[in-house]
């Protein structure tokens, strides 16, 4: 069909040609213009797509990151460094840590959230920043197990020699407890999602029971369907 | 002789179109407004982009327990809210950058011809001086999505 209409028109450009020089001009360059503009778009939209093809990059680790509503790297980051601003500038906190280094130790930190989240990256961030400070000393009760049997190994097994053997019963006791939670309320219709999250930390002195500090960040993040969106 | 002239004209706009398209996907601007303030306590504010939107109120910085702490308050001129980040970078009293992997940009609100006071504290006790960055929300991605997949 398309032939045939073509064949026509073409035919209907000669002859009307013939009468004046002009319309044959114009039957020409029209052609030309779709020509030219299935090659200019033939050519382009291949260089289109390929030229921000996906690839693998590396990012910025610290960068904000806003793939969806969930607990993410940026809230990890910024609960951690806004919790030790808050700890070691807390005035009664300075206080303590003006004669010494006190020894903390840290419990877990319950997720009463709905999401599965790694509290206890969240925790290694905290003492991380903590113990580069220079302010406080750790206990560590996640290697109590492996400490044990190479303190069992160095004084039972009548392998190494005692003189070289570390001492049992010489370890410093934490005088704080670091602990906390987190939690979140989630609203959202059909349009909408609110996440609402709630981190809360504490220290405990071990002895008194007392609560010498404890500060919570909380974290709004919603997001909203486009109209056109999926 | 008229078709001519607008086949050019067609050309270049369907050129300036996916040139325009090409080049909008793949970059973002990434810069926005730079506040330092050094050991000897001199401060200077750098607006790339953020100069029209923001105004550096005042800051300042000051140790607390033998750490150093920085203050920046920013008001926002224009009358709607934005969503900016900042990100703090820390110096010893040489002007050298210490910390160097450990501030991670962080998302915050400012609301129209409001303040907000940032602070930041340096864990490390040799900083005595501080910049900051501050920037659009948007410029964090380094992917971006369009119409023809993921770039």
């Amino acid at each position: 069909m398309k032939g045939f209409l073509y064949q026509q028109n073409s035919s209907a450009g000669l002859i009307s040609g013939r009468d004046s020089g002009g319309r044959d001009d114009d039957g020409r360059d029209k052609y030309r213009i779709t020509t030219l503009m299935t090659l200019v778009i033939a050519l382009l939209t291949p260089m289109l797509l390929t030229s921000c093809a996906s690839k693998v990059q590396y990012g910025d680790a610290k960068s904000v990151e806003t793939v969806n509503t969930d607990f993410g790297s940026t809230d990890l980051q910024s609960t951690a460094t806004q919790m030790v601003e808050s700890l070691l500038t807390f005035p009664p906190v300075v206080a303590l840590t003006q004669s010494g280094r006190p020894v903390l130790f840290v419990d877990s930190i319950r997720n009463k959230t709905e999401e599965h989240i790694d509290t206890e990256s969240v925790t290694d961030t905290i003492v991380n920043k903590l113990l580069r400070s220079g302010k406080f000393q750790f206990v560590d009760m996640t290697a109590v197990a492996a400490v044990q049997s190479q303190l069992g190994y160095q004084g039972n097994s009548g392998l190494v020699n005692p003189s070289e053997a570390a001492k049992v019963g010489r370890q410093v006791g934490a005088k704080y407890m670091v602990y906390g939670n987190l939690s979140s309320i989630t609203k959202q219709n059909k349009k909408e999602k609110d996440v609402y999250y709630k981190f809360t930390l504490k220290m405990m002195g071990l002895e008194s029971g007392l609560l010498v500090w404890q500060d919570e960040k909380e974290i709004r993040k919603s997001v909203r369907r486009s109209t056109f969106g999926l | 002789m008229r078709f001519s002239s607008l086949m050019r004209l067609l050309v270049s706009v369907v050129l300036m179109g996916l040139g325009m398209s090409l080049f909008s996907g793949c970059a973002s601007n990434t810069t926005g407004l730079q506040a330092k303030v050094n050991a000897q306590g001199d401060s200077s504010v750098t607006a790339i982009k953020l100069g029209r939107l923001l105004k550096v109120e005042q800051m300042q910085g000051e140790f607390i327990n033998g750490l150093y702490r920085a203050k920046i308050v920013l008001a926002n001129k224009k009358k709607s809210t934005k969503n900016l980040q900042y990100q703090f970078s820390w110096y010893d009293a040489s002007g050298a950058e210490v910390d160097i992997d450990g501030n991670g940009w962080t998302p915050f609100v400012i609301y129209g011809k409001d303040e907000k006071t940032i602070v930041g504290l340096s864990p490390n006790p040799k900083a005595s001086g501080f910049r900051i960055n501050v920037r659009d929300l948007k410029a964090n991605k380094t992917f971006k999505t369009n119409l023809f997949g993921i770039k």
